[in-house]
Protein backbone atom coordinates (compact mmCIF):
# COMPACT_ATOMS: atom_id res chain seq x y z
CA UNK A 1 0.00 0.00 0.00
CA UNK A 2 1.42 3.28 -1.02
CA UNK A 3 0.40 6.39 0.70
CA UNK A 4 1.77 9.44 -1.00
CA UNK A 5 0.74 12.82 0.19
CA UNK A 6 0.81 14.16 -3.33
CA UNK A 7 -0.82 12.00 -5.91
CA UNK A 8 2.08 11.86 -8.27
CA UNK A 9 1.98 9.12 -10.80
CA UNK A 10 4.80 6.62 -10.76
CA UNK A 11 6.86 6.34 -13.86
CA UNK A 12 7.87 2.95 -15.04
CA UNK A 13 10.00 4.15 -17.84
CA UNK A 14 12.41 1.22 -17.68
CA UNK A 15 9.68 -1.26 -18.38
CA UNK A 16 8.40 0.93 -21.07
CA UNK A 17 11.73 0.99 -22.79
CA UNK A 18 12.23 -2.70 -22.34
CA UNK A 19 8.84 -3.47 -23.68
CA UNK A 20 9.21 -1.40 -26.71
CA UNK A 21 12.50 -3.03 -27.64
CA UNK A 22 11.55 -6.64 -27.12
CA UNK A 23 9.38 -8.09 -29.80
CA UNK A 24 7.92 -11.52 -29.33
CA UNK A 25 6.09 -12.12 -32.46
CA UNK A 26 3.93 -15.15 -31.87
CA UNK A 27 1.16 -13.04 -33.20
CA UNK A 28 3.36 -10.32 -34.50
CA UNK A 29 2.40 -7.99 -31.73
CA UNK A 30 4.30 -6.36 -28.93
CA UNK A 31 3.96 -7.98 -25.50
CA UNK A 32 4.67 -5.65 -22.68
CA UNK A 33 4.61 -6.26 -18.99
CA UNK A 34 2.63 -3.59 -17.28
CA UNK A 35 2.10 -3.00 -13.60
CA UNK A 36 0.04 -0.07 -12.52
CA UNK A 37 0.16 1.26 -9.01
CA UNK A 38 -2.39 3.68 -7.71
CA UNK A 39 -1.51 5.50 -4.50
CA UNK A 40 -4.13 5.28 -1.74
CA UNK A 41 -4.52 6.72 1.70
CA UNK A 42 -4.95 4.29 4.64
CA UNK A 43 -8.66 5.15 4.77
CA UNK A 44 -9.15 4.33 1.11
CA UNK A 45 -7.25 1.11 1.54
CA UNK A 46 -9.39 0.12 4.51
CA UNK A 47 -12.54 0.95 2.56
CA UNK A 48 -11.46 -1.16 -0.38
CA UNK A 49 -10.66 -4.05 1.94
CA UNK A 50 -14.08 -3.70 3.54
CA UNK A 51 -15.70 -3.78 0.10
CA UNK A 52 -13.80 -6.93 -0.80
CA UNK A 53 -14.82 -8.58 2.47
CA UNK A 54 -18.47 -8.04 1.64
CA UNK A 55 -18.07 -10.18 -1.46
CA UNK A 56 -16.05 -12.87 0.22
CA UNK A 57 -17.75 -16.09 1.34
CA UNK A 58 -18.58 -16.48 5.00
CA UNK A 59 -17.43 -19.50 6.98
CA UNK A 60 -20.41 -21.73 7.77
CA UNK A 61 -21.49 -21.57 11.38
CA UNK A 62 -25.10 -22.52 12.06
CA UNK A 63 -25.08 -24.99 9.18
CA UNK A 64 -22.16 -27.07 10.40
CA UNK A 65 -22.37 -26.92 14.20
CA UNK A 66 -23.38 -30.27 15.62
CA UNK A 67 -27.06 -30.24 16.57
CA UNK A 68 -27.19 -30.15 20.37
CA UNK A 69 -29.97 -29.63 22.82
CA UNK A 70 -28.12 -26.66 24.32
CA UNK A 71 -28.09 -24.33 21.40
CA UNK A 72 -31.26 -25.68 19.79
CA UNK A 73 -33.26 -24.86 22.90
CA UNK A 74 -31.51 -21.51 23.24
CA UNK A 75 -32.40 -20.60 19.66
CA UNK A 76 -35.95 -21.86 20.21
CA UNK A 77 -36.23 -19.72 23.35
CA UNK A 78 -35.25 -16.64 21.42
CA UNK A 79 -37.39 -17.43 18.39
CA UNK A 80 -40.49 -18.18 20.47
CA UNK A 81 -39.85 -15.05 22.52
CA UNK A 82 -39.63 -12.88 19.44
CA UNK A 83 -42.74 -14.51 17.97
CA UNK A 84 -44.81 -14.00 21.13
CA UNK A 85 -43.60 -10.46 21.75
CA UNK A 86 -44.03 -9.60 18.10
CA UNK A 87 -47.60 -10.82 18.21
CA UNK A 88 -48.29 -8.76 21.32
CA UNK A 89 -46.69 -5.67 19.82
CA UNK A 90 -48.46 -6.00 16.48
CA UNK A 91 -51.81 -6.68 18.08
CA UNK A 92 -51.61 -3.75 20.48
CA UNK A 93 -50.35 -1.25 17.93
CA UNK A 94 -52.94 -2.45 15.41
CA UNK A 95 -55.68 -1.98 17.99
CA UNK A 96 -54.39 1.48 18.77
CA UNK A 97 -53.74 2.71 15.24
CA UNK A 98 -56.49 0.99 13.26
CA UNK A 99 -59.10 3.75 13.75
CA UNK A 100 -56.60 6.30 12.43
CA UNK A 101 -56.53 4.43 9.12
CA UNK A 102 -60.25 3.87 8.97
CA UNK A 103 -60.27 0.21 9.96
CA UNK A 104 -62.15 -1.20 12.87
CA UNK A 105 -60.19 -3.66 14.93
CA UNK A 106 -61.91 -5.51 17.71
CA UNK A 107 -61.58 -8.67 19.70
CA UNK A 108 -65.03 -9.64 18.47
CA UNK A 109 -63.75 -9.49 14.91
CA UNK A 110 -60.95 -11.92 15.63
CA UNK A 111 -63.22 -14.23 17.59
CA UNK A 112 -65.69 -14.24 14.74
CA UNK A 113 -62.98 -14.97 12.18
CA UNK A 114 -61.60 -17.79 14.29
CA UNK A 115 -65.02 -19.33 14.82
CA UNK A 116 -65.37 -19.83 11.07
CA UNK A 117 -62.45 -22.26 11.08
CA UNK A 118 -63.45 -25.96 11.19
CA UNK A 119 -62.75 -27.90 14.39
CA UNK A 120 -60.31 -30.39 12.87
CA UNK A 121 -58.17 -27.43 11.83
CA UNK A 122 -58.66 -25.50 15.05
CA UNK A 123 -57.15 -28.02 17.50
CA UNK A 124 -53.79 -28.41 15.70
CA UNK A 125 -53.72 -24.65 15.09
CA UNK A 126 -54.28 -24.05 18.79
CA UNK A 127 -51.47 -26.44 19.60
CA UNK A 128 -49.18 -24.60 17.22
CA UNK A 129 -50.12 -21.30 18.86
CA UNK A 130 -49.94 -22.57 22.44
CA UNK A 131 -46.66 -24.44 22.11
CA UNK A 132 -44.39 -21.38 21.78
CA UNK A 133 -45.99 -19.85 24.86
CA UNK A 134 -45.63 -23.03 26.90
CA UNK A 135 -42.07 -23.63 25.74
CA UNK A 136 -40.96 -20.08 26.39
CA UNK A 137 -42.52 -20.15 29.84
CA UNK A 138 -40.91 -23.40 30.91
CA UNK A 139 -37.56 -22.53 29.38
CA UNK A 140 -37.84 -19.20 31.18
CA UNK A 141 -38.17 -21.13 34.41
CA UNK A 142 -35.08 -23.07 33.36
CA UNK A 143 -33.17 -19.81 32.86
CA UNK A 144 -34.28 -18.52 36.25
CA UNK A 145 -33.17 -21.83 37.75
CA UNK A 146 -29.71 -21.29 36.27
CA UNK A 147 -29.66 -17.71 37.49
CA UNK A 148 -30.22 -18.96 41.02
CA UNK A 149 -27.19 -21.22 40.56
CA UNK A 150 -28.87 -24.60 40.18
CA UNK A 151 -28.42 -27.33 37.56
CA UNK A 152 -25.38 -25.60 36.09
CA UNK A 153 -23.78 -28.87 34.98
CA UNK A 154 -23.95 -30.64 31.66
CA UNK A 155 -26.17 -33.33 33.11
CA UNK A 156 -28.34 -30.69 34.73
CA UNK A 157 -28.67 -28.77 31.49
CA UNK A 158 -29.76 -31.83 29.57
CA UNK A 159 -32.05 -33.01 32.37
CA UNK A 160 -33.82 -29.69 32.62
CA UNK A 161 -33.85 -29.37 28.83
CA UNK A 162 -35.71 -32.62 28.28
CA UNK A 163 -38.08 -31.79 31.14
CA UNK A 164 -38.87 -28.46 29.51
CA UNK A 165 -39.61 -30.17 26.20
CA UNK A 166 -41.87 -32.75 27.81
CA UNK A 167 -43.72 -30.24 29.99
CA UNK A 168 -44.26 -27.83 27.15
CA UNK A 169 -45.70 -30.52 24.89
CA UNK A 170 -48.07 -31.67 27.61
CA UNK A 171 -49.13 -28.14 28.49
CA UNK A 172 -49.69 -27.18 24.87
CA UNK A 173 -51.74 -30.31 24.30
CA UNK A 174 -53.84 -29.53 27.36
CA UNK A 175 -54.38 -25.96 26.21
CA UNK A 176 -55.24 -27.03 22.68
CA UNK A 177 -57.98 -29.27 23.95
CA UNK A 178 -59.54 -26.63 26.19
CA UNK B 1 -2.61 -1.33 -4.64
CA UNK B 2 -4.88 -1.88 -7.56
CA UNK B 3 -3.43 -4.40 -9.98
CA UNK B 4 -4.46 -5.43 -13.41
CA UNK B 5 -6.11 -8.82 -13.17
CA UNK B 6 -4.48 -9.97 -16.35
CA UNK B 7 -1.87 -7.32 -16.17
CA UNK B 8 0.89 -9.08 -17.98
CA UNK B 9 0.00 -8.78 -21.60
CA UNK B 10 -1.06 -5.75 -23.44
CA UNK B 11 -1.24 -5.89 -27.15
CA UNK B 12 -1.94 -2.28 -27.71
CA UNK B 13 0.30 0.60 -26.95
CA UNK B 14 -0.36 1.52 -23.33
CA UNK B 15 0.53 4.70 -21.62
CA UNK B 16 2.99 4.81 -18.80
CA UNK B 17 0.28 5.17 -16.20
CA UNK B 18 -2.58 2.76 -16.36
CA UNK B 19 -5.53 3.94 -14.35
CA UNK B 20 -7.09 0.62 -13.59
CA UNK B 21 -10.77 -0.05 -13.22
CA UNK B 22 -11.83 -1.33 -9.80
CA UNK B 23 -12.11 -5.11 -9.66
CA UNK B 24 -15.79 -5.97 -9.76
CA UNK B 25 -15.90 -9.28 -11.53
CA UNK B 26 -14.07 -11.53 -9.09
CA UNK B 27 -16.08 -14.44 -7.78
CA UNK B 28 -14.92 -16.12 -4.60
CA UNK B 29 -13.48 -19.55 -5.23
CA UNK B 30 -15.60 -22.01 -3.26
CA UNK B 31 -16.25 -25.70 -3.46
CA UNK B 32 -19.38 -25.73 -1.32
CA UNK B 33 -22.31 -23.46 -1.92
CA UNK B 34 -22.20 -19.93 -0.62
CA UNK B 35 -24.66 -19.66 2.22
CA UNK B 36 -25.64 -16.22 3.37
CA UNK B 37 -27.00 -16.82 6.84
CA UNK B 38 -26.10 -13.67 8.77
CA UNK B 39 -23.54 -12.33 6.29
CA UNK B 40 -21.17 -9.94 8.00
CA UNK B 41 -21.56 -6.28 7.24
CA UNK B 42 -18.60 -4.37 5.82
CA UNK B 43 -15.95 -4.43 8.49
CA UNK B 44 -14.17 -1.28 9.41
CA UNK B 45 -11.19 -0.66 11.60
CA UNK B 46 -11.23 2.35 13.86
CA UNK B 47 -7.96 4.12 13.18
CA UNK B 48 -5.26 1.77 11.90
CA UNK B 49 -4.44 -1.84 12.62
CA UNK B 50 -1.86 -0.74 15.14
CA UNK B 51 -4.26 1.06 17.45
CA UNK B 52 -5.47 -0.72 20.57
CA UNK B 53 -9.09 -1.79 20.92
CA UNK B 54 -11.26 0.75 22.70
CA UNK B 55 -13.41 -0.95 25.31
CA UNK B 56 -16.84 0.46 26.17
CA UNK B 57 -16.91 2.39 29.43
CA UNK B 58 -17.92 0.53 32.56
CA UNK B 59 -21.34 1.31 33.84
CA UNK B 60 -23.45 -0.48 36.40
CA UNK B 61 -26.59 0.86 34.79
CA UNK B 62 -25.87 -1.10 31.64
CA UNK B 63 -24.33 -4.04 33.50
CA UNK B 64 -25.41 -5.55 36.77
CA UNK B 65 -28.40 -3.29 37.41
CA UNK B 66 -29.77 -3.99 33.93
CA UNK B 67 -29.33 -7.72 34.47
CA UNK B 68 -31.07 -7.62 37.85
CA UNK B 69 -33.91 -5.60 36.39
CA UNK B 70 -34.37 -8.15 33.60
CA UNK B 71 -34.61 -11.03 36.09
CA UNK B 72 -36.96 -9.16 38.40
CA UNK B 73 -39.34 -8.47 35.51
CA UNK B 74 -39.12 -12.11 34.40
CA UNK B 75 -39.86 -13.32 37.93
CA UNK B 76 -42.88 -11.06 37.98
CA UNK B 77 -44.17 -12.21 34.59
CA UNK B 78 -43.91 -15.94 35.17
CA UNK B 79 -46.51 -16.55 37.90
CA UNK B 80 -48.98 -14.18 36.27
CA UNK B 81 -48.87 -16.03 32.97
CA UNK B 82 -48.94 -19.41 34.70
CA UNK B 83 -51.93 -18.38 36.78
CA UNK B 84 -53.75 -16.93 33.78
CA UNK B 85 -53.20 -20.12 31.77
CA UNK B 86 -54.05 -22.48 34.58
CA UNK B 87 -57.15 -20.82 35.93
CA UNK B 88 -58.44 -19.14 32.81
CA UNK B 89 -59.69 -16.28 34.93
CA UNK B 90 -59.72 -12.72 33.77
CA UNK B 91 -60.14 -9.60 35.83
CA UNK B 92 -59.04 -6.01 35.64
CA UNK B 93 -56.18 -6.43 38.10
CA UNK B 94 -54.70 -9.38 36.28
CA UNK B 95 -54.96 -7.60 32.94
CA UNK B 96 -53.33 -4.47 34.29
CA UNK B 97 -50.49 -6.33 36.00
CA UNK B 98 -49.92 -8.43 32.92
CA UNK B 99 -49.72 -5.35 30.72
CA UNK B 100 -47.30 -3.69 33.14
CA UNK B 101 -44.93 -6.66 33.23
CA UNK B 102 -45.29 -8.30 29.82
CA UNK B 103 -44.49 -5.16 27.85
CA UNK B 104 -41.19 -4.42 29.69
CA UNK B 105 -40.30 -8.09 29.44
CA UNK B 106 -40.83 -8.06 25.69
CA UNK B 107 -38.95 -4.78 25.40
CA UNK B 108 -35.95 -6.17 27.24
CA UNK B 109 -35.99 -9.26 25.07
CA UNK B 110 -36.01 -7.24 21.88
CA UNK B 111 -33.20 -5.10 23.25
CA UNK B 112 -31.10 -8.23 23.74
CA UNK B 113 -31.78 -9.25 20.16
CA UNK B 114 -30.74 -5.84 18.83
CA UNK B 115 -27.58 -5.83 20.93
CA UNK B 116 -26.69 -9.30 19.70
CA UNK B 117 -27.33 -8.86 16.00
CA UNK B 118 -26.54 -5.16 15.54
CA UNK B 119 -23.68 -4.46 17.95
CA UNK B 120 -23.10 -0.82 18.68
CA UNK B 121 -19.43 -1.00 17.78
CA UNK B 122 -20.14 -2.07 14.22
CA UNK B 123 -23.46 -0.42 13.48
CA UNK B 124 -22.93 3.18 14.43
CA UNK B 125 -26.20 4.41 12.93
CA UNK B 126 -28.41 1.33 12.83
CA UNK B 127 -28.08 0.55 16.52
CA UNK B 128 -29.47 3.82 17.93
CA UNK B 129 -32.06 3.89 15.16
CA UNK B 130 -33.34 0.42 16.02
CA UNK B 131 -33.29 1.20 19.73
CA UNK B 132 -35.44 4.26 19.25
CA UNK B 133 -37.80 2.46 16.90
CA UNK B 134 -38.15 -0.24 19.55
CA UNK B 135 -38.87 2.32 22.25
CA UNK B 136 -41.51 3.92 20.06
CA UNK B 137 -43.12 0.55 19.44
CA UNK B 138 -43.05 -0.31 23.12
CA UNK B 139 -44.78 2.91 24.03
CA UNK B 140 -47.41 2.32 21.35
CA UNK B 141 -47.87 -1.24 22.56
CA UNK B 142 -48.29 -0.21 26.18
CA UNK B 143 -50.74 2.48 25.25
CA UNK B 144 -52.62 0.17 22.92
CA UNK B 145 -52.82 -2.52 25.57
CA UNK B 146 -54.07 0.03 28.06
CA UNK B 147 -56.75 1.10 25.60
CA UNK B 148 -57.63 -2.52 24.93
CA UNK B 149 -57.96 -3.29 28.62
CA UNK B 150 -60.08 -0.19 29.17
CA UNK B 151 -62.36 -0.11 26.14
CA UNK B 152 -62.44 -3.70 25.02
CA UNK B 153 -62.87 -6.76 27.17
CA UNK B 154 -59.29 -7.07 28.43
CA UNK B 155 -56.30 -9.19 27.45
CA UNK B 156 -57.07 -12.43 29.27
CA UNK B 157 -60.77 -12.34 28.44
CA UNK B 158 -60.02 -11.69 24.77
CA UNK B 159 -57.63 -14.62 24.57
CA UNK B 160 -60.18 -16.79 26.32
CA UNK B 161 -62.91 -15.72 23.93
CA UNK B 162 -60.78 -16.30 20.84
CA UNK B 163 -59.68 -19.64 22.22
CA UNK B 164 -63.19 -20.87 22.88
CA UNK B 165 -64.81 -19.53 19.74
Amino acid sequence: MLSLSARRPIHLSMFQRTGSIVRRSALGSVFRRGISIQPMTPQENAEELAQQRVHRPNSPHLTIYQPQLTWYLSSAHRITGVALSGTLYLFSTAYLLAPAFGYGFDSNMIAHAVSQVPVWLKVPAKFIVAYPLAFHMFNGFRHLLWDSIHELTLKGVYRTGYSVLALSVLTAAYLALL
Amino acid sequence: MLLNRIGLFSCKQSRIINLVKPITNIRPFTVTSISRIFPPPPQTIQGTVNDAVVFPPRSKAHGSIHWNFERVIAIMVAPQVAYALASGSSNAVLNALLACTLVPHAHLGFESCIIDYFPKRRFKVMFPLLMWVLRGFTILTFFGLYEFNSNDIGLCQAIRMIWKS
